[in-house]
């Protein structure tokens, strides 16, 4: 028996490992697939090599491999007169431009290429890519180019240009941005100015100083505050106005009350010109505390938009035949019951349907998770979203758009992540307790000080509310998650909210899909047994199958030099096999039932291979060659190197593993069992609506934590608390999933959940400091020992340990290079 | 010691000409994009190949 060795050199394109059997030795370039071979010639023939260069400089600083992705597609929906009147703006000199998402930019270098392409494509003026957003502003020349022509420019190079979904969207987050920069800007002036005139004061309180001098620095001071309160900080009060109307604690109350007491207590005490102030505390509580706000804000809108990129599931265009034969392009919102739509091999199905004629093998994945294609005869329906492997299809359109099975499914996935329940912050929930405990404290401190004249119980009781600073609450939170989240990332770790750590905080239920998750995704070759040569028969003659067992075959055993072996006479039965006639000699090859009907019962070598490889929840493929059985194949989806140590992983840290899958439930078991999963533990046959259902089931055991990959799983990823998308999973489910690991395999996974666990410690350690901090200067104002220069520097102290333990403390490990494994 | 009664207003109307400053470069997006332009800068302009002759067919 022979297993087949993976990786040995790397693709000149995007720098992945080639595998063995896409080797060329006759070749200088090596390539991974045709996506990487066709860029890397057109780079050539545009004189673009200058990209490799800029890319090798690139990834010494950040390493993000990806396979290149050309569709050929025609892109006319760019040109129609709706999205034309939705998207592009015309100047006044006839320049039109438009803002595109652009997939496929990974590093400085793609920007270079983009950037360049006006040099190349006529008409178009400009490019802009804004890297960080993965938008380009496109800018052309009306009637030289169209934008149609500049998006199959694009997808030569790898790079699809899709539409966004919301322009006017954007536009308002646009400002809502600049609004938050304009506060966060004014705020800073005001507190760095309001610090130095806080310095001069409290050099004051050791050397004498003169009063005018002291009180032109007063006012200063006070001015400055009510200048933060009324600009900046207005949000607190309307917040909390807001708050105490819906009655519900909400951490702006306790902002609001200290605020105002410190502003308050200073413009008063400096009118009577007596006592003490407080107000630079104010105004750097307002700036510290936007600075939190601002954070929490991006990440929550990061996370809205990346949800709105998931209608790309379907293809905007179908290929109608008309009743003279023609075909013409169309919307798929013009499509009407009873119309004929082409699907090319390859292509997408844009409606549900009804196979008009033939025998075709559909990829359908996308629906099912199911592994193996489906094979649909002639009357049989077909659904948007899947793709044809094998032969052109002729589809009757059902329906389309929202009512096909692939649309009912994204209303799915909308309504599950609308029903979530969103987790009430540590933070706000302190905030309602603190509140009370600094309203009684200060209660107290008036009355039991009361006897000593009401302006030393006022006094005390003002410095007390000014010194417990709600600012841990307000500002450890939102800087500990985004310092986790910082090197979550550079852990392979993308982790799209705050919440996400929060609610991963205890165990609970983590549910894996099978295939793609728990195995690679892709049929491979994994043992064969019998004659080498009748192999490379085997695998010349799969070339000219689209059968994704067939491309296994032919990867693993096609000759390099295609001219080497001529085919002919091929005759492909879906379902059973293949058979033709390779250099002179029949070969033939496929099932159980194929082979017995040729050769006669198989032997028994051969048998016993074929029930091992069946336990295995693998294929067996029989060969023959003239009239003799030669060998048996297994194609299988293989099990990722590191699933079963990852399943013991996660269990350790005390988290229940199940599998869901789409795939039957012998294939099912076999791999649970590989990866040391029990039976009660796998739950097999499960569609989309099934898994969302499983998961609802398990919605009171919380957490529930679903990985998959595909968009079978988009719905149930939705409906739990947290969804992960594995690397090389649907573009769709990296929008919908809370957490990508964008580092390959599942490793990722664990320091997910190991990280989330400390991140939360991280939280809890610095809500206590600032707990402590706040007693004691509870403690001090009570007894009348908090002056000004006290609360200076409680409050700085205070905030700065609190900051430094928020942005130390949580850790996710990187992961070590050498430990990745190549998916 | 009283210089201090003009050099703050001074101070101020300095912090006020900065932070307009900030409004008027925010309100012109450039806060915008943080992350492409650092790595533009890197990329040298050499000139390309063909500017003018290339005419490849598009599929």
């Amino acid at each position: 028996m022979t297993v087949v060795a993976e990786i040995d050199c790397e693709c000149a394109h995007c720098g992945l490992p080639v595998a063995a059997d896409d080797v060329d030795s006759s070749a200088v370039e090596q390539f991974c697939c045709g996506g990487c071979r066709a860029v890397w010639t057109s780079l050539h023939s545009c004189g673009l090599e200058q990209y490799y260069e800029l890319k090798a400089r690139e990834a010494a600083v950040r390493d993000d491999r990806r396979p290149a992705n050309v569709t050929q597609r025609r892109f006319a929906h760019l040109e129609r007169p709706e999205f034309v009147a939705k998207h592009v703006r015309i100047a006044s000199d006839g320049r039109l431009s438009t803002e595109l998402c652009v997939d496929g930019l990974h590093c400085g270098a793609c920007v270079w290429l983009l950037e360049a392409l006006p040099r190349l494509v006529e008409g178009l003026l400009s490019v802009r890519v804004d890297i960080g957003r993965a938008v380009a502003l496109i800018e052309w020349e009306q009637g030289r180019v169209t934008l149609g022509e500049i998006a199959r420019r694009f997808d030569q190079l790898g790079y699809q240009l899709l539409p966004m979904l919301d322009p006017a969207a954007r536009e308002n987050d646009r400002a809502i941005d600049r609004a938050w920069l304009i506060r966060l800007g004014i705020a800073a002036a005001l507190t760095s100015n309001s610090m130095a005139v806080a310095f001069a004061l409290y050099g004051g309180l050791f050397a004498t100083m003169a009063t005018p001098y002291r009180v032109f620095f007063q006012w200063a001071s006070v001015a400055l505050a009510i200048g933060a309160l009324v600009g900046p900080g207005r949000i607190y009060f309307v917040n909390a106005l807001a708050a105490i109307r819906t009655r519900t604690p909400h951490m702006d109350i306790p902002v609001a009350l200290g605020l105002f007491a410190a502003t308050g207590s200073g413009l008063v005490n400096t009118l009577r010109g007596t006592g003490t102030i407080y107000c630079e505390s104010a105004t750097a509580l307002v700036f510290l505390l936007l600075v939190g706000r601002f954070i929490q804000y991006r990440q929550q809108r990061k996370a809205r938009q990346d949800v709105e990129l998931i209608t790309t599931l379907v293809p905007a265009i179908a290929r109608r035949r008309s009743t003279d034969g023609a075909i013409e392009e169309v919307p798929i919102e013009a499509l009407m019951r009873g119309d004929l739509v082409e699907v090319l091999v390859g292509e997408t199905v844009p409606c549900d349907g009804v196979l008009v004629s033939g025998v075709v093998h559909f990829d359908v994945a996308i629906l099912t998770g199911e592994s193996k294609p489906a094979l649909t005869n002639a009357g049989e329906s077909v659904w948007a979203g899947t793709r044809s492997l094998d032969q052109p299809a002729t589809v009757v359109v059902e329906v389309s758009g929202e009512a096909t099975r692939a649309g009912r499914l994204l209303a799915l996935v909308a309504d599950a992540s609308r029903r979530r329940p969103p987790i009430v912050e540590l933070a706000n929930r302190m905030a309602g307790w603190f509140l009370l405990a600094v309203l009684a404290g200060s209660g107290f401190t008036a009355w039991w000080w009361w006897h000593l004249g009401s302006d030393v119980a006022i006094a005390r009781a003002v410095a007390l509310l000014v010194v417990t600073c709600p600012c841990a609450l307000g500002l450890a939170t939102p800087l500990a998650i985004a310092s986790a989240l910082g090197k979550a990332a550079r852990a392979g770790v993308l982790v799209k909210g705050g919440d996400v750590l929060e609610r991963l905080a205890k165990p609970g239920t983590i549910v894996l899909d099978k295939t793609g998750t728990l195995t690679q995704g892709r049929m491979t070759v994994t043992s064969s047994e019998g004659d080498a040569t009748a192999f490379a028969l085997a695998g010349a003659l799969e070339q000219s199958s689209c059968h994704p067992i067939a491309t296994a075959i032919s990867r693993a055993f096609a000759p390099r030099n295609s001219t080497a072996a001529s085919t002919s006479r091929v005759h492909e039965r879906a379902g059973y096999g293949i058979e033709g006639e390779v250099d002179g000699q029949a070969v033939a090859l496929g099932n159980h039932a194929f082979v017995t009907e040729r050769y006669g019962e198989a032997p028994r070598w051969a048998k016993t291979f074929a029930s091992s490889a069946m336990a295995r929840a693998e294929t067996p493929v029989y060969v023959g060659v003239d009239g003799a059985l030669r060998g048996v194949i297994s194609v299988g989806d293989p099990i990722r190197s590191e699933a079963q140590s990852i399943v013991a992983q996660v269990r350790s840290l005390g988290w229940n593993v199940v599998m869901c899958s789409g795939d039957q439930l012998t294939v099912a078991r076999a791999v649970g069992r590989a990866v040391g999963l029990g039976n009660d533990e796998i739950e097999a046959g499960c569609d989309p609506e099934r898994k969302l259902a499983f998961m609802r089931d398990r919605a009171h055991a919380s957490p529930v934590v679903m990985v998959g990959d595909g968009v079978n799983d988009l719905a149930a990823m939705a409906a739990a608390d947290v969804g992960v998308a594995v690397r090389n999973g649907a573009q769709s489910a990296l929008h919908v999933a809370d957490v990508c690991l964008a580092a390959g395999g599942l490793r990722p996974l664990v320091k997910l959940l190991s990280g989330a666990q400390r991140t939360m410690r991280a939280i809890r350690i610095t809500l206590a400091v600032s707990i402590a901090y706040n007693a004691t200067g509870g403690v001090l104002a009570f007894n009348g020992l908090v002056n000004p220069l006290v609360a200076a520097v409680l409050m700085p102290v205070s905030s700065l340990t609190v900051l430094w333990l928020a942005l130390w403390l949580p850790k996710f490990d990187p992961v070590r290079r050498a430990e990745e494994v190549v998916p | 010691m009283s210089g201090i009664f003009i050099a703050l207003p001074v101070a101020v109307m300095i912090a006020v000409a900065a932070v307009a400053a900030f409004i008027w470069a925010a309100r012109r997006d450039q806060f915008e994009d943080l992350d492409t332009p650092p790595r533009r800068m890197l990329h040298d302009d050499v000139p390309l190949p063909s500017q003018q002759t290339e005419k490849r067919t598009l599929h």
